[in-house]
């Protein structure tokens, strides 16, 4: 490899020095001899010739060479595939097959595993949930309560937002069809822990949580373009949900996803803790205060279960022994699948070095 | 053949030609740059007659075999071209 052609710039400025240096021996011979200092210099800038022109002509061929050289290099190499197809053929295969498989692999990888959440500075959510033990076999995911969440949102000190969700099905029947539609039911805290404002309208506010306000709803950005034609004037317009009214309050960006869930609206759920404390059918997420880690959420955590299980439980759910057990959201939506998505990669990328090994020899 | 750096081997055949190859010593750069390209002559940094920083060449033993070869080659193509100039008066009968 000629790797002149990379330090021409540096071979060109060591020309101009020596150019340089050509003109001062010359002007001082040309003093010698009696000539006035600006005299010889002019004269001994005559004798050298167009300064411009030499380092032109060294530049040229420094990137002549180079370009020659590879393809000198390459000459033979071409000439051994023309003469042998079928080795030619196999070598390109084998390196398709290696490069497609990697590349394949890798934007699973990147897609899943390197990019993160569609939400701003999406570390920051967590997954916050306990751990318990039913018969002998502690399971990771013992769900929440309305209950559970007024007490964690009150005497938190590492949340900076929090919120419960649960997915359901609901019947849209003010439209011309009615139809099923999916329904993700959010407490207020839980799109702010997200970070996702609406693309129109607005969040759900306290305000909608009072008593005798009117129903709202928020409509998911594909649901919009689907049954409203993205009409922005959809907006306080009043559709039907499982025959009661809603106001249309807000459109969520496109990007907005939930545990790749497929979601049609969004409901807001209100807490009512006058219910009975048995309804554990939400997960909570929050978002992490600056700088809080995982391990910091979950000892505050340890610190607010027992406020909980006193006002709440008593003694009924001993049997299960709950544990802190928040992780980064990224795992609900990732899982496992991350390590084995590595491991994956690190195979394929071995079988492209072989074929890269094979294909040399 | 000792080292030198441009200006003297611009100067030296120029005087060595008793001035008939009067060139631009501009023109003598570029082919010391294809000199060294081919491995026949290196550079090194010197001084100067006056201690001035200077860029010196000297000839590898590739180049002085190359200078060799040429040389012969050279004095062959003379005396071919005085030949025929002027021609022997036998075969010109």
């Amino acid at each position: 490899m000629n790797w002149r052609f990379l330090h021409r710039a540096q071979a060109d400025a060591e020309q101009q020095r020596e150019l340089e240096s050509y003109i001062e021996i010359t002007a001082e011979e040309y003093v010698a001899q009696g000539m006035g200092a600006d005299e010889a210099r002019r004269a001994a800038r005559r004798k050298l010739g167009n300064l411009t022109r030499i380092r032109e002509e060294v530049y040229e061929m420094n990137t002549a060479t180079f370009a020659e050289r590879t393809l000198q290099q390459l000459r033979p190499s071409i000439r051994m595939l023309r003469l042998n197809p079928a080795f030619s053929l196999t070598a390109v295969l084998t390196l398709a097959l290696g490069i497609g498989a990697t590349t394949a692999i890798f934007s699973v990888v990147n897609g899943v595993v390197i990019k993160p959440l569609p939400y701003p500075d999406s570390d920051a959510v967590v997954t916050v949930t306990h751990s318990a033990v039913f018969g002998n076999v502690r399971g990771r995911d013992f769900p929440f309560s309305p209950q559970m969440l007024a007490v964690y949102s009150a005497n938190n000190q590492t949340f900076q937002e929090m919120g419960l969700w649960t997915l359901r099905q609901a019947a849209v029947n003010g439209l011309a069809v009615p139809e099923s539609a999916v329904a993700l039911q959010v407490t207020q805290g839980t799109l702010p822990a997200l970070g996702v404002q609406p693309a129109m309208g607005r969040w759900f506010s306290r305000a909608d949580d009072q008593p005798g306000a009117p129903e709202t709803i928020i409509l998911t950005n594909a649901y919009w373009e689907r049954r409203f034609g993205g009409d922005p004037g959809v907006i306080g317009r009043v559709i039907t949900l499982d025959s009661s009214p809603r106001q249309v309050i807000g459109i969520m960006p496109a990007t907005f996803t939930l545990a790749s869930a497929t979601i049609d609206l969004l409901l807001p759920l209100r807490i009512n803790l006058a219910q009975p404390p048995s309804d554990w059918n939400y997960r909570a997420l929050a978002r992490l205060k600056k700088g809080v880690t995982v391990a910091q959420a979950n000892a505050d955590v340890a610190r607010m279960l027992p406020v909980y299980l006193e006002r709440y439980a008593g003694h009924r759910m001993d049997a299960l022994h709950l544990q802190p057990a928040a992780r980064p959201f990224k795992e609900d939506v990732v899982g496992n699948v991350g390590q084995v998505l590595w491991v994956l990669l690190g195979g394929i990328s071995i079988l492209l070095l072989i074929a890269c090994a094979n294909v040399a020899k | 053949m000792g080292a030198a750096h441009g200006q003297t081997i611009a100067h030296a055949i120029e005087r060595g030609s008793e001035d008939v190859l009067q060139v631009e010593h501009g023109s003598l750069y570029p082919a010391l740059h294809r000199l060294q390209n081919r491995g026949w002559i290196v550079p090194f940094r010197g001084a100067s007659e006056n201690n001035r920083k200077a860029k010196y060449y000297r000839l590898t033993p590739e180049g002085r075999k190359q200078l060799a070869a040429r040389k012969s080659r050279w004095e062959q193509v003379v005396r071919a071209i005085t030949r025929i100039m002027s021609p022997a008066p036998e075969e010109n009968k």
